[in-house]
């Protein structure tokens, strides 16, 4: 393992490096990964992949981490904290897998569990909330089995292909509200 | 853009002296998403100026017709072009003249030109859970609650949940004609800056 930040049992999370940027031009490519994040809808070319992980490190209100496999050290896609509020104890969670695995979702889950620990356990915020395309059905069920709810559906909030589309978003609560 | 009761009109960093007493009033700002930051006027013109200068946010000062008095602002932030949405804030600064349908009025006239004439599809604001006056004045335009945001927010060392509210432009659209000075119940500030 190269400076892991968490540790689980078949993945770990590290910093991201600038080797890591053919990953992310390659990746933000996929229709998928574009649809499902409601980003990157420009292409993005080295240079300002470079600037997309600069501003990250750079800015304290970020978090930006790599997903890599244990086994083989692949990184499989990344993970961060976006808009820390202190004020208000609360911080957005984003990620998504680039590599196409067969154990994707258990290693996406387990990226979730550890970034969800360290948000409450490290971080001691009070609130982890994030943004979910309603579509994303296999996500929501992700999220749902990692303790968070759905509190609202943001209607028509988001374009994609031509059609508006629904987003939802999901809440974890520090007191484990969330789990009831 | 003028109602029966209000026309709203550009904010310049003039009109910044009159502002800051309403920024950092509690009573103000409790329903408002300004955090614990201390307004000063250099701060306040700043923040008009920025406004102003924004492409992606639209400010606008509420004045009173029959008086011509300024009593507070309204606007749109993070405006999104992509996906034809945006965020709505308002303030009634003027705390004696909160209750007078004003700010009603206002946030009908907004929502007409962001449908109108940004030709957007949605309109969402968020609210604090014990601002119900609020609440009510947004259902009354036609705004939808869309969920709770549970413990969103902190004041006076509690968690809040703050509800979120939205109006599409086919709702809109079907809504009948209001006429412009048609309430007269009480109402709370609402501003925002950055909320979403």
């Amino acid at each position: 393992m190269r400076n892991p930040f968490r540790i689980g049992t078949a993945i770990y999370l590290r910093p991201l490096e600038p080797e890591d940027v053919p990953s992310l031009t390659g990746w933000t490519t996929q229709p998928a990964i574009r649809t499902a994040l409601a980003l990157f809808y420009r292409p993005l070319d080295q240079s300002a992949a470079e600037l997309f992980l600069e501003r990250t490190k750079s800015d304290a209100h970020d978090i930006a981490l790599g997903i890599v496999a244990q086994e083989t050290e692949t990184l499989l896609g990344f993970i961060g904290l976006n808009r820390i509020d202190q004020e208000n104890s609360h911080v957005q969670l984003g990620f998504f897998l680039g590599e196409q695995k067969e154990d994707g979702e258990r290693c996406l889950s387990e990226a979730v569990g550890l970034m969800t620990r360290h948000v409450f356990e490290v971080l001691s915020m009070n609130r982890l909330w994030l943004h979910v395309g309603a579509a994303e059905a296999r996500t929501i069920n992700l999220l749902e089995q990692q303790g968070f709810v759905r509190e609202a559906i943001l209607r028509q909030d988001r374009c994609l292909n031509g059609r508006y589309a629904d987003t939802v978003v999901m809440g974890q609560i520090r007191d484990g509200t969330g789990r009831e | 853009m003028t109602g029966s009761q209000v026309y709203l009109r550009p904010l310049t960093g003039e009109d910044a002296a009159t502002f800051v007493p309403w920024v950092n009033d509690p009573e103000v700002t409790r329903t408002l998403a300004v955090g614990a930051a201390v307004m000063d006027r250099q701060a306040e013109r700043a923040w008009i100026e920025k406004m102003n200068a924004s492409g992606s946010d639209v400010l606008f000062g509420i004045v009173v017709q029959e008086t011509d008095r300024l009593i507070g602002s309204i606007g749109l932030n993070q405006i999104d072009f992509r996906h034809r949405s945006a965020s709505l804030g308002m303030m009634i600064g003027e705390k004696g003249l909160w209750g007078k349908g004003y700010g009603t009025e206002a946030t009908r006239l907004v929502v007409r030109y962001a449908f109108k004439e940004l030709h957007l599809n949605r309109v969402q604001l968020h609210v604090y859970e014990y601002n119900l006056r609020g609440v009510r004045v947004y259902e009354k335009v036609g705004f939808q609650q869309e969920g709770v945001l549970r413990q969103e927010h902190v004041y006076d060392g509690h968690f809040w949940d703050t509800v979120v509210m939205a109006m599409l432009r086919e709702e809109w659209e079907e809504r009948p004609a209001v006429p412009a000075s048609g309430r007269a119940k009480p109402e709370s500030p609402l501003r925002g800056r950055g909320l979403g």
